[in-house]
């Protein structure tokens, strides 16, 4: 370390034994298994970079004295995609926060840059985010590619790993010479989702959509079954343009603080909805259609001091149950194609409020399907498996969130084939966050 | 409506006096076409068609005062738009008088992507005032240059953009709109969400529509691109994924056959011949992203720009959707065509069988669109025609074969994409319009008894 620090004079570096704690940590606490594997692992230094070169001058001297790197953003991630394993230097990108352009539908961002600050900036041009996480407010530009994978407005733009979604990667690589490589296309496979296991990201260029007057709705329901029905058909409604779509199954409304009275009742299932101003008729009606009625409707304002709808949906979800309830914990799963609705009702059925309910509906190929962060309580990991075990047997299949390894997460063959040649060429020594690529360590 | 008999136009004029009235030979005959003669049954049955008195109301008041003394009458009236329907849904079968609302045209306001326009208002008209606040018509029909708002709710279904946002059935696609009964007293009413539906596409039967609610969409800055493919299963498979892209953002697809790109003569120093071309209308942000899935699917791009009205190309929609058929018919009067949905899981299983089938018969024309939340295409195959019986012989394969049939061919609103009877539609008509004075001969459900 000491042939290290010395190449790193200069740069702004933290190694109080507090910081370096707080600042190698995520959300992986959601999940009680992670909390046993990745209490305690902290980096050995974390650099702050202020520019790419700063970035250039870590990745050489990594790799020039084999000591490992990881990156962080806002490290809202849930699975600690950031979590040193092996201690070494962390990069801390809260710095790089330049927007760079924003133009013709198009935004290109330092990496650093959080999401809510990139969303504003495209606002103000006439341009929005396609989609954030519900950790909009805290999640960076970097972190949603390299750790995310889809969120708030995938009920309309589909998932990040879609053609079209991403439009550039600036990587710089883990060599004694570092190259800064721009990805583009196809090749934004290469580090997309990787957990920055194959290049530290530093700048994303994303396509935007037009900004939207958007509409936050909530509606109720008693029969499960009937909401269930009602968010597919809505989400399936061409003439009603939607950017959220979430199905929180009675009892994890009982979890949720900061909305007005009323709007959450006793028992019943909740949908929560963000929808182009004019749809608000059409929700409505469909939403009485399946004996619904609509308890909550508010122009979206992002603002100080007012919850968005979107901060209880998405991985919020969970976070909002935890609050209240320690003995919770979560899964999260993807379902089959077509028979999605069939699936989460039998999935509620056959679990009751053990297992709740809890759905994001999102185009997938041209349809809508719907993934689940279904909030679980806990009572022993055997219990867990055994839950995982019987969704599977309704066609439930799992994206392992107990897991910090990258393959677990329902990474597609080819993507991960990919990644693999690519880390050969940008970290040939490994040293990019280690442990977490289970096909390199083998 | 058996036994209309004539009516004195000049004496109607003048009681009708100041509203203008048309009563020229020249007048009444262009303004009781549309563009019927796409189809030679229809072209055989319609072409004598004529009103007796074009009356053209420049505001409501003069509608309502029109609508009033035609009832009084027993006057046969049928609303009128741009006229460019394709099934004579503004044709007047028993005569009376056509509403010509061409001076209907006020834009009203637009208010958080919320336009509210009077009903004859042309299409590009109404853009003409969203546009430079960054609004579009979520989608519209070929005829953008000519139809009017008003029209196209009235008799059309879908158009360039309902491959984002599907068709007019789609709940949310019109939000409200105003029209006016055939009563003694007529009346008007005020139609919000649900309540517009039996309004919509009922061509003008059930009251004469006068102002629109519509939702727009935000735009994009708009790409025209035409990829050519080695033949029309490699292009349909094409339309297909471009589609299924949720990231990329599109507002067009249309794959056509060689056979039936050969009439766009100004896109033809562009076109490869016997290729097969998809002609798509795609978001500037998208455009990497296009190019990499056309080439991935052996696609070849043979034509791009910023989208534009001007210049000596036409904006590329003009050879999509209806348009297509009237590039055919420029050069060749003996061709018509078909309108059929392929829809379902084998939906590009079914359009391979129906090229097969027909071969250069029905030169293939197919238009993506979402249908219920999924990605579907409607065939606008052309069909070169020999006779009435072979043509119903070709849609009873395509019915046959799960390809259910939008008949062009009948004027009848049920027969064409209706295919039952709307009793929605029907029961509004026994209200608004009980003497079935409104556009007569159309529903085919409606009777005097049913007043």
């Amino acid at each position: 370390m000491t042939d290290l620090r010395e190449a790193l004079v200069g740069l702004e570096l933290i190694d109080h034994p507090v910081q370096l704690r707080q600042r190698s940590r995520d959300f992986y606490w959601y999940s009680p298994i992670l909390k046993r594997e990745l209490d305690g692992k902290a980096a050995d230094l974390v650099v702050v970079p202020r520019t790419v070169d700063e970035v250039v001058r870590v990745a050489a001297a990594c790799a020039s004295n084999r000591v490992p790197l990881g990156v962080r953003g806002g490290a809202t991630g849930n699975y600690g995609q950031m979590v040193p394993l092996k201690g070494g230097v962390l990069l801390d990108m809260a710095r790089l926060d330049r927007t760079l352009w924003i133009e013709r539908g198009r935004g290109r961002f330092q990496a650093g840059v959080r999401l809510e600050a990139a969303d504003t900036e495209a606002q103000q041009s006439g341009w929005e985010l396609r989609m954030f996480p519900s950790t909009r407010r805290q999640a960076t530009v970097g972190g949603y590619v390299c750790g995310g994978a889809a969120g708030v407005g995938s009920v309309r733009y589909g998932q990040l790993r879609d053609a079209g979604s991403v439009l550039a990667l600036k990587v710089v690589t883990c060599e004694e010479t570092p190259r800064l490589v721009e990805l583009r296309g196809v090749d934004i496979g290469k580090a997309l989702h990787a957990y920055g296991t194959t290049g530290i990201v530093v700048e994303v260029e994303l396509p935007l959509a037009p900004a939207y007057p958007w509409i936050e709705m909530v509606a109720t329901f008693d029969d499960f079954a009937a909401a269930a029905h009602f968010s597919q058909a809505l989400a399936e409604s061409d003439g009603l343009f939607l950017k959220l779509d979430s199905l929180l199954a009675w009892p994890l409304p009982r979890y949720f603080r900061g909305l007005e009275d009323g709007v959450l009742p006793e028992g019943r299932h909740v949908v929560m909805i963000m929808v182009a101003a004019g749809g608000e008729m059409g929700v409505a009606a469909l939403a009485a259609e399946h004996d619904g009625s609509v308890t909550l409707q508010r122009p979206y304002r992002d603002e100080r001091g007012r919850m968005p709808l979107y901060e209880y949906t998405w991985n919020h979800t969970t976070l909002q149950a935890l609050k209240v309830d320690k003995d919770v914990t979560y899964l999260q799963t993807i379902f089959p194609p077509q028979s999605n609705v069939a699936a989460l009702i039998a999935s509620h059925e056959m679990f009751g409020e053990e297992v709740m309910a809890h759905a994001e509906f999102q185009r997938r190929q041209g349809r809508t399907n719907c993934s689940s962060l279904q909030v679980v309580r806990y009572t022993s990991d055997d219990r867990l498996w055994e839950i995982v075990r019987q969704l599977d047997t309704l066609g439930i299949k799992l994206s392992n969130p107990h897991s910090y390894i990258l393959e677990d997460k329902g990474a597609r063959v080819p993507a991960a084939d990919l990644q693999l040649a690519f880390k050969r060429e940008s970290d040939p020594y490994g040293l990019l966050n280690p442990g977490k690529m289970s096909r390199w360590t083998a | 409506m058996d036994s209309v008999s004539p009516i004195d136009s000049d004496a109607v004029a003048a009681d009708l006096a100041p509203i203008e009235c048309l009563a020229d030979r020249a007048s009444l005959r262009a303004k009781s076409r549309d563009f019927f003669w796409y189809s030679p049954v229809l072209n055989e049955k319609l072409k004598g068609v004529s009103a007796e008195l074009v009356v053209c109301p420049a505001n409501e008041a003069e509608l309502i005062r029109t609508l009033a003394y035609c009832h009084e009458r027993r006057i046969p009236v049928t609303p009128r738009g741009g006229g460019t329907g394709n099934y004579g849904q503004a044709m007047p079968l028993h005569g009376g008088i056509v509403l010509d609302l061409l001076k209907l045209d006020r834009f009203l306001w637009l208010k958080d992507g919320v336009a509210r326009v009077e009903a004859g208002l042309k299409l590009i008209d109404l853009e003409r005032h969203s546009l430079p606040q960054g609004w579009e018509l979520r989608f519209h029909p070929s005829t953008r240059r000519t139809a009017t708002i008003g029209g196209f709710i009235a008799g059309g279904s879908g158009g360039v953009g309902s491959v984002q946002f599907g068709g007019l059935r789609a709940r949310g696609n019109v939000l409200g709109l105003r029209l006016v009964t055939m009563e003694a007293e007529p009346q008007a009413l005020e139609l919000r969400g649900e309540e517009v539906m039996p309004a919509v596409h009922a061509y003008g039967t059930n009251g004469v529509i006068v102002e629109l609610e519509m939702p727009l969409a935000r735009s994009w800055p708009w790409r025209e691109i035409i990829v050519s493919f080695p033949d029309i299963g490699g292009a349909a498979a094409f339309g297909n994924a471009l589609c299924e892209s949720d990231g990329i953002v599109r507002k067009l697809v249309t794959v056509c056959d060689w056979q039936s790109a050969q009439y766009f003569r100004p896109l033809l120093p562009y076109l490869k011949p016997g290729k097969a071309i998809a002609l798509c209308v795609v978001a500037d942000p998208s455009l990497e992203a296009f190019e990499a899935l056309s080439t991935a699917m052996g696609g070849t791009i043979v034509f791009q720009r910023e989208a534009a009205e001007a210049g000596d190309i036409p904006p590329l929609y003009e050879f999509t959707w209806n348009h297509t058929t009237l590039w055919a018919l420029k050069a060749d009067r003996s061709i018509t065509y078909l309108q059929c949905l392929f829809d379902g899981p084998d939906y590009l299983d079914k359009i391979a069988r129906a090229v097969a089938t027909f071969g250069v018969e029905t030169p293939m024309h197919l238009e993506f669109t979402r249908l219920n939340g999924h990605v579907a295409a409607f065939g606008l195959q052309l069909v070169r025609y020999r006779n009435e019986a072979r043509l119903y012989e070709i849609i009873h394969w395509l019915e046959t074969n799960s390809c259910p049939v939008a008949d062009p061919h009948t004027y009848i609103l049920e027969d064409g994409g209706m295919k039952t009877v709307d009793e929605a539609q029907l029961a509004f008509k026994r209200r608004t319009d009980p003497l079935g004075l409104l556009n007569p001969g159309k529903m085919k459900a409606w009777s005097p008894a049913c007043s």
